[in-house]
């Protein structure tokens, strides 16, 4: 009997080994094999030519776990023509959980054009921000095509422990060379309770500060378009409205169109 | 919260009160308390890494209750996380794979309670009120085997397959068809502290 009951805790052993996807240590891990998401597209989007110095992207938001919009919006954007890229403007999942960044993960990794996944709110819940940073890399980060800079910034304050954005690294980030333009991309809209303490105004002091054509962001699961002292601002709709905003960048200015699918 | 607050008194009431109700002296209740039935050593299963927990078995050993602290170490996958857990089960099947050796199937669930990165039972004060639930608490049903040798009765073995609450809502809701991605397995050894409570 002791051979018999050795003999099955081995078995058991070796089927539990051999089984990562069914070992689980905690639905608090951060235990996944997807890494540097962010920088492997980004690679993808900076190789592709621009012709006429013309940019076409989609900007999706606040997926969290409605799987079936997201999947909808993938075969939809799949179906598409001239698009170079996907931006997702945070919130991909509700607690921050492993498991919600690798469905995620899951559904947008079928898109056939590269994809950017900016950190939101939600995001950060649990141990969402280490699983990020595994998962996509640097919270804050940009990117160039052509004479456009894509600048990814992280304004989320109190998910980040009620700390400031980095607004040093905004501030050197948007300040590109002559002959070029930005693009702002942050979870957290401008109008949110949580930049009230003098945030929104430093963003929006910023982007007013440099050459920025365009800011995009979520968080209002709404759409909502704005101009604001001479700079525009769009809040993406969240993907359970079933729309979606197609952004063009052309002779140094952005064309945006919601789309419903 | 108040609902995870609200089913762990309920789960407590209903299977503590099974377990002590058939000690009716104080004095019995009390040693019951202070000397669990069992102790048990588990490997993963949403309790960590590993575990180690004791247990209470009822007179009838058809069910017993647990608790156990669980802790995944930094160095496994960069994040760490304690968890205290609150066991329930009841055995509802025995089968006699021969003279020496029984197996219990079992089901129940465990109340996870995690201490780690951005996990609250209320939220710091900077958060409007309600503005999330408390993300600190789960339930993890699950369905068991105990395999063990009447002979021997210094220990016994068992596997959980397990899920939880939060993951089998997300499947439920958006008809998931990898039903793997939201269950889980795990493996433990208990050890009975007096012959009379080993489950056969």
């Amino acid at each position: 009997m002791k051979t018999q009951n050795t003999l099955l805790i081995l078995t058991l052993w070796v089927l539990l080994a051999s089984c990562d996807k069914l070992t689980r240590f905690s639905p608090y891990d951060a235990n996944t094999s997807h890494n540097n998401v962010n920088s492997l597209n980004i690679s993808e989007i900076e190789s592709q030519l621009l012709s006429n110095d013309s940019i076409t992207f989609i900007a999706l938001s606040d997926t969290h776990t409605d799987y079936s919009d997201l999947r909808a919006a993938v075969t939809t954007i799949n179906e598409m023509e001239g698009i170079s890229f996907v931006m997702v403007c945070g919130d991909i999942t509700d607690w921050g959980l492993y498991n919600e960044f690798d469905d995620y993960y899951h559904l947008i990794s079928r898109l056939n054009i590269p994809f950017v996944t900016l950190i939101g709110n939600h995001d950060y819940l649990s141990n969402g921000k280490t699983i990020y940073n595994k998962m996509f890399g640097p919270t804050n980060f940009y990117f160039d095509i052509g004479n456009y800079r894509m600048v990814v910034f992280d304004n989320v304050v109190w998910e980040n422990g009620n700390q400031a954005p980095d607004f040093d690294w905004f501030q050197e980030t948007l300040a590109v060379p002559e002959g070029m333009i930005s693009i702002a991309c942050y979870h957290i809209h401008p109008w949110d309770p949580q930049l009230e303490n003098g945030y929104a105004d430093k963003i929006k002091e910023i982007i007013e500060n440099n050459s920025v054509i365009l800011s995009l962001f979520g968080h209002g699961h709404d759409y909502r378009e704005e101009e604001i002292n001479n700079r525009r601002y769009l809040m993406v709709p969240d993907i359970t409205m079933r729309n979606m905003a197609k952004i063009t960048l052309a002779n140094k200015a952005a064309t945006v169109k919601i789309l419903n699918f | 919260m108040r609902t995870y607050y609200i089913e762990f008194v309920i789960i407590l009431v209903l299977i503590s009160g099974n377990i002590f109700a058939s000690g009716n002296k104080d004095k019995k209740l009390f040693n019951k308390i202070v000397k669990p039935d069992y102790i048990n050593l588990q490997y993963a299963g949403n309790l960590g890494l590993g575990s180690v927990g004791v247990g209470y078995i009822s007179e009838n050993k058809k069910h017993n209750i647990g608790l156990s602290y669980g802790y995944l170490p930094e160095s496994v996958n960069s994040v760490e996380v304690h968890t205290l857990s609150a066991k329930g089960a009841f055995n509802f099947k025995k089968y006699k794979l021969s003279e020496k050796t029984f197996v219990n199937a079992y089901a129940g669930t465990n109340l996870l309670f995690s201490i780690t990165e951005n996990t609250y039972l209320k939220f710091p004060s900077y958060y409007p009120s309600d503005y999330y639930f408390a993300n600190a608490v789960h339930l993890a049903p699950f369905l068991g085997l105990k395999v063990g040798s009447r002979k021997n009765r210094s220990k016994f073995s068992y596997i959980e397959l397990g899920t939880l609450d939060y993951y089998l809502f997300n499947r439920l809701k958006y008809n998931r068809t990898k039903f793997i991605d939201c269950i889980n397995l795990c493996m433990g050894l208990s050890i009975p502290l007096n012959k009379n409570t080993f489950p056969e």
